[in-house]
């Protein structure tokens, strides 16, 4: 998939790509303003309970979240899951083609990013072969998304391990919320998709199911012609929910194309249950359980079933005084089965393995003070390849004004080792110049952050968060033997400092204006800790020096819409990509009451620009027009 | 909160709420127990919003920098969040009014009127708008069947509203087609 060629190193790292191919500190409060600034749509879809009970509001929260709302994302015109991360100012998106998205926050940034940790409705998405998300297969239907919260910063003891640089929580809506007909359909010269849900009453249960179809067409390489990058989606699914038990489910169909012959194939289903009552003592018990299949066949190249079973239990006490506890364990289990396909450029021994990682955590929340709260958590996680981890989470808050919040936390953040890295071999016959190193450990992070959020008037709202990284077992890419000579395998030898900033806020200056501002900057440095280490891996740290974005929502009278959005990325440096700023127009009109029409024009201003990679693989994107309709019966 | 400042002058009780309570909804939700449900408080702030969704003719006003008057029938705490919620706001350039409305009061000059289910009065004072450019709101299901231009009805947990069509074409007072977009059920036929 994702392949750069400039130098052998690279090539090989980029090979092993190829091949490679859980915040309950963020509360449900989908606002973090007065009701009267939310518009007439975002009122009618605020439920009671958000505003009456106590889900813990995002301005009590003790980290850096931001949220996207559903009417964000409608707003927006975004027509995939990617596209509506790029609204959350805390995360790096970068597009390389239909099929390859990097998608990080605070630094690390490549297809192959290990460290931020992706939760559909409480399901794990991460895959344990190279450690990461297969973007390409996590579809949802953004209609019936409630919001996605974005935590940067560790999540660990909470989520679980490789929630390093963040934790993004996608939580759908209710089936009770997603009652009636819905049908999207929308198209451009690059693609089109259409989407329908029906929602309905049956058995004492409420219940929804939804079926999309996407057709991305191969796009235009910078290296002139196209990328092999068409893709076709089929997707369905469906979820019921009872007073305390939900059932819910999808299926997908993939088909991509490659560079080698024929079209990757990707299947996958999973079913996902949660039990969720209160006990007569006043506990707040939780019971997550769900199976994940996902089968990946690219001929020539690798084909992988995986099965992951995982069950969650939480229990969240009763407030006893100043003190709230929440505990709980987790038992996740992955029935790998890799297939080396004949010609292919890598091996993975053994093919099949299985991994399980149980997991036990505690956290604590004591209240010092009127204003100031302290929490504190540790998660103790088993993975299959380095044993035993600690995750400790400390973190101080003090609301020193109503709606005003100062936090500062530390933690002890962890990604655990992937297949790739432990059980990979490249090419697929001896002699290897790529081997899996079995005593590959877990990289290691003490994370410093700080935090401030304000809202000084009723217009005015802003966070800013900085922090510090430090890891000194980074992954490395090493020689085994000689300095600079193959065959290679991955280390433990990098040092890497980052500190960074997180900066965004709203601006209302009218009731039916608003302005959203993110501005975000990082600095890295990496030191290699042995003469083995080569110094090719510092690629895995291609991030920009700094990126802003400016949205501006402006409502006309007679339900029109407009939406103005810039983002602006500085350059990367390795594979060189300059900055770029985008400019993005929707017009969203409401035909009648059922029928809204949005046509979104995108990189308005500039000319066509790579935003990640360099190689034919990779996509510039131009001038675009599409048009969305949206018929709500 | 409310316990707290209850027994402040009003204009303090405003300006305190117009800071926080404005500012802030998680805050206020998860705080003391309000005196107004959630269900009200989001009631409030549609009532505000509707006002840029109507619009009213120039007779309706007496003058073109006389204020905009919201009454409130039925809930006094209604009137005082929403009186707090516009302290300082105004609508279309006009200064924006909250005024409580009792039984046998005229509703002359009010134009958005809201009446609280179970107002002892409720349908007389939707009856003595009827021919007057003063948009009503009732709480409801019943509520456009009793004669109200509006009624807030519950519907999956999240407050919404049905609207009478006819409210477009009555007495001069015109409503967008973003607010029927947003209505629950639009009574009347189709926009």
């Amino acid at each position: 998939m994702a392949r750069s060629r400039p130098s052998k190193l690279q090539a090989l790292l980029g090979t092993a790509v190829l091949a490679c191919l859980h915040a309950g500190i963020a509360g449900a409060a989908a606002n973090d303003s007065g009701l009267e600034n939310l518009s007439l749509q975002e009122l009618s879809d605020l439920p009671i309970t958000s505003v009456s009970k106590k889900p813990e509001p995002l301005a009590d929260a003790a980290a850096a979240v931001y949220v996207i709302t559903n009417d964000d994302i409608r707003r927006s015109g975004v027509r995939s899951l990617e596209g509506a991360l790029r609204l959350a100012p805390n995360l790096q998106v970068a597009q390389q083609n239909n099929e390859v998205w990097d998608i990080s926050a605070r630094g690390g940034n490549t297809s192959l990013a290990d460290k931020l940790l992706i939760l559909v409705d409480g399901r794990i998405v991460y895959t344990p072969l190279f450690g990461g998300t297969f973007w390409d297969s996590q579809n949802v239907m953004l209609e019936d998304v409630d919001r996605i919260e974005v935590t940067s910063g560790p999540g660990g003891t909470l989520w679980g391990t490789n929630a390093v640089n963040g934790v993004i929580n996608i939580i759908t809506r209710k089936a009770k919320d997603s009652q009636g007909a819905l049908v999207v359909v929308d198209g451009s010269g690059h693609g089109g998709d259409v989407a329908a849900r029906y929602g309905g009453e049956a058995g004492g249960a409420d219940y929804r199911v939804y079926g999309t179809l996407k057709d991305n067409y191969p796009g235009s390489s910078s290296m002139g012609g196209k990328v092999a990058d068409g893709m076709h989606i089929a997707q369905t699914g469906f979820r019921s929910d009872w007073s305390d038990f939900t059932l819910q489910g999808d299926a997908y169909q993939v088909n991509e194309d490659q560079d080698l012959p024929g079209r990757a194939r990707f299947t996958g289903l999973n079913l996902l249950s949660h039990w969720q009552t209160r006990l007569a003592g006043g506990s707040d018990i939780s019971v997550l359980g769900y199976y994940d299949r996902t089968d990946r066949y690219q001929p020539d190249n690798y084909g992988e079933l995986l099965d992951i079973a995982d069950v969650e239990f939480q229990d969240t006490l009763p407030q006893l005084g100043a003190q709230a506890l929440v505990w709980g364990a987790s038992y996740r289990y992955a029935m790998d089965h890799f297939q080396n396909l004949p010609g292919s450029g890598l091996l993975v021994l053994p093919g099949d393995k299985n991994l399980a990682w149980p997991s036990l955590f505690g956290q604590d929340e004591l209240t010092l003070s009127r204003d100031w709260r302290l929490i504190g958590g540790v998660r103790l996680e088993h993975n299959p390849y380095d044993g035993n981890q600690f995750l400790p989470d400390l973190r101080l808050a003090w609301a020193f004004a109503k709606d005003d919040l100062a936090w500062a936390a530390v933690s002890r953040a962890v990604r655990s080792p992937s297949r790739i890295e432990e059980d990979a071999f490249e090419p697929s016959q001896p002699p290897f110049s790529l081997v899996g190193n079995p005593d590959f450990q877990s990289e290691v992070a003490w994370v410093y952050e700080a935090g401030l959020r304000m809202q000084p008037s009723a217009q005015w709202s802003y966070s800013v968060n900085v922090y510090h990284y430090d890891y000194n077992n980074a992954r490395s890419l090493d020689a085994t033997t000689l300095p600079n000579t193959p065959p290679f395998t991955f280390g433990n030898n990098l040092a890497v400092d980052s500190d960074g900033i997180e900066a965004w806020g709203t601006y209302k200056p009218l009731d039916n204006w608003r302005f959203q501002l993110g501005y975000s900057a990082l600095h890295e440095s990496q030191r290699l800790t042995s003469p083995l280490a080569l110094s090719a891996s510092t690629t895995l740290y291609d991030d920009p020096a700094e990126w802003w974005t400016l949205r501006s929502d402006y409502d006309f009278a007679d339900g029109v819409e407009l939406e103005l959005n810039l983002r602006h990325v500085a350059a990367l440096p390795n594979p060189a990509v300059p900055a770029y700023t985008v400019t993005s127009l929707r017009v969203g009109v409401d035909l009648s009451r059922q029928l809204e029409l949005s046509v979104i024009a995108g990189n308005l201003f500039y000319g066509p620009h790579t935003e990640v990679g360099a190689g034919p693989d990779t996509a510039q994107f131009g001038r675009s027009v599409f048009v969305k309709l949206t018929w709500r019966p | 909160m409310r316990a707290l400042t209850s027994s402040l002058p009003r204009a303090l009780i405003s300006a305190l709420l117009g800071i926080c309570l404005a500012a802030s909804l998680g805050a206020s939700a998860q705080g003391d127990q309000d005196a107004l449900t959630a269900q009200r408080r989001i009631e409030a702030a549609y009532l505000y919003k509707f006002g840029s969704y109507i619009t009213w003719p120039a007779e309706a006003f007496s003058g073109p920098d006389s204020p905009f008057v919201i009454g409130v029938a039925g809930d006094d705490d209604m009137a005082d969040e929403l009186t707090a919620l516009v302290a300082g706001r105004s609508m279309n350039g006009r200064p924006v009014l909250v005024r409580r409305v009792h039984a046998g009061q005229s509703t002359t000059g009010v134009h958005l009127l809201f009446i609280a289910a179970g107002t002892p009065e409720g349908d007389t004072l939707i009856d003595g708008a009827r021919d007057k450019p003063t948009v009503t709101v009732a709480e409801g299901a019943d509520g456009l069947d009793r004669g109200a231009d509006m009624s807030f009805v519950l519907v999956n947990d999240r407050v919404r509203f049905d609207i009478a069509l006819d409210v477009a074409t009555r007495d001069g007072v015109k409503v967008s087609s973003q607010l029927l977009s947003v209505a629950d059920k639009v009574v009347g036929g189709k926009p």
